[in-house]
């Protein structure tokens, strides 16, 4: 085959693809739910505060810490019959982060913070990375559309009735006022948001078609605010924790409570301004990559179905940015931690020297 | 190692690398949806809701991951034993 | 005023998240590009220490993003949730 057929022949597969996902094969829109949906309702219904749900990223945690615990066991038994390639990949990656810690925090510190380094950035790693394999975000069960608080959405879909519910070809994609029935609230809110589906729905749908959307059973776990915020916590409560066993309760908290002269009170509480801030931006910064990448995945490829070639740029980069943003969690974990354990400020090293290598 | 006791199925052997890939990506999509697929239709027999349905989805990625690293490890050898043998 | 009265909620929600996103990305963008540039030029004088550099260019970076990835977690909000 001549090069030039191999281009013509592409461009046309192309051509053709892209007239055959606008014209056949029409594919609903992604509905995109910021929250995470409950899959199992234990109490309550996933509305307030106090109800005890598990939710589909819950579940997807639950999945994701069996699937790290199976494949580090396998790693760990060395002297049995699984082959060797395991292990020196395992030895590999655990030396790669010892190496970085000791690099960072110094050898007997580096040492007392390896496993929750370590922890962090596998967990996070694995965790983004299966969130892009195809079984995320695309098989689920249907949640029908209601006109009660909880169960009602802006947007939904069409599905077939009967059968496996698939979002089948040309499937009706369906928006709903809703925001006129925000104000109203009990019955008149509920009567409101009927007569706003009954409105939307009418003439879309055929017999035995239902109309709702896809609740996935597996999410990307970084997509719910929750564990990243989870990670921040203990990231934080860890680096005060060994702040204080480092350098005494004392001393540690002279770095935030100092009332040597008004100006070094200032910088004290703007150093525990600066540590809760550091909750923040962790949840944040994580949280906030993941679903940006997620939402994107999710647009690109829906944007034009049969030829995904652009979607291909952003798995590469959502690739690259989950490993990232489990390198950066667990290296500012480490680096803020060397800087809880170290003693700030030169006039303090003559005493500090004799008393470093009496501690621990 | 012993001698081969059988000599391996090679159905893609005579194709360039790319299409080699195509087929992985349709193999790896055919074992998640056949999982998922028998996983209803058990549910649909026996009536547990979602058991079976994940049970299924987590074998069929159970075998496409499996099938599909075996198939890329395929690939990856021809490419690298392709590039010590001349310059492609 | 009678303009800004036509574009109603569901308008000024639009401009709201695009304002967000975009201002928002600003300064994270010229704050990176400064970083990496000066990381460029630390690299070129002293090639020897280029994986102490990366890796601190590669946390510097963290940060800086971080700021970006609040005004897109803001715009998303004020998309989706609001």
């Amino acid at each position: 085959m001549t090069r030039r057929a191999i281009i013509v022949g592409a461009l046309l597969f192309t051509a053709i693809s892209i007239v055959l996902s606008f014209a056949v094969v029409k594919p609903a829109k992604p509905i995109i739910e910021i929250r995470g949906e409950p899959l199992v309702k234990i109490s309550g219904d996933g509305g307030g505060i106090f109800d005890v749900v598990i939710l589909n990223t819950l579940f997807t945690a639950w999945a994701v810490m069996a699937i790290v615990l199976v494949f580090w066991l396998l790693v760990a038994r060395r002297r049995s019959l699984v082959p060797s390639g395991l292990y020196n990949l395992g030895e590999a990656v655990i030396d790669l982060i010892d190496g970085f810690c000791a690099s960072i925090a110094g050898e007997r510190n580096g040492r007392r913070f390896l496993p929750l380094v370590a922890t962090l950035f596998i967990y996070i790693a694995f965790a983004n990375w299966l969130s892009l394999t195809p079984v995320f975000n695309s098989v689920g069960f249907f949640e029908p559309l209601g006109a009660e608080e909880h169960e009602f959405h802006e947007d939904a879909t069409v599905f077939k009735g009967d059968g496996i519910s698939i979002i089948s070809f040309g499937a009706q994609d369906i928006e709903i006022e809703g925001a006129a029935c925000e104000t109203l609230t009990g019955e008149e809110a509920v009567h409101c948001r009927e007569t706003a589906i009954e409105h939307a729905t009418e003439g879309k749908v055929k017999e035995g078609e239902k109309v709702g959307l896809l609740v996935p059973y597996l999410r990307g776990i970084n997509t719910d605010l929750m564990t990243p915020a989870s990670f921040a916590i203990v990231s934080v409560l860890l680096i005060q924790y060994w702040g204080i066993t480092s350098l005494g309760f004392f001393r540690y908290a002279s770095k935030f409570i100092n009332f040597k002269g008004p100006l070094d009170f200032f910088v004290g509480f703007l150093e525990s301004i600066a540590e809760l801030a550091k909750l923040i931006s962790f949840s944040f910064r994580l949280f906030g990559n993941l679903l940006a990448g997620e939402i994107l995945l999710l647009v690109m490829t829906f944007l034009v179905p049969l030829v995904s070639v652009v979607m291909v740029i952003f798995y590469g980069l959502e690739l690259f940015v989950g490993a990232i943003q489990a390198f950066v969690f667990g290296a500012l974990t480490l680096v803020f931690a060397s800087l809880a354990v170290s003693h700030h400020g030169p006039e303090e090293h003559e005493q500090a020297e004799p008393e470093a290598s009496a501690h621990h | 190692m012993t001698e081969p006791r059988k000599p391996k199925l090679r159905p893609m052997q005579g194709f360039p690398p790319s299409v080699q890939l195509i087929g992985i990506g349709w193999y790896v999509a055919i074992c998640i949806i056949l999982g998922v697929v028998g996983g209803v239709f058990l549910d649909r027999a026996v009536d547990t809701k979602p058991l079976f349905t994940m049970l299924g989805l987590m074998l069929g990625m159970v075998m496409a991951f499996w099938g599909g690293y075996l198939q890329l490890k395929e690939v990856l050898t021809t490419i690298g034993s392709g590039k010590r043998g001349e310059k492609q | 005023m009678v303009a800004l009265l036509a574009i109603g909620d569901e308008g000024l929600r639009f401009i709201a998240a695009s304002l967000a996103i975009g201002l928002g990305a600003l300064g994270p963008g010229l704050a990176i590009g400064n970083l990496v540039g000066r990381a460029m030029e630390a690299l070129g004088r002293n090639p020897e220490a280029q994986p102490v550099i990366q890796t601190n260019m590669i946390l510097g970076i963290a940060f800086a993003e971080a700021i970006a990835i609040y005004a897109l977690v803001t715009a998303i909000m004020i998309g989706f949730v609001f």
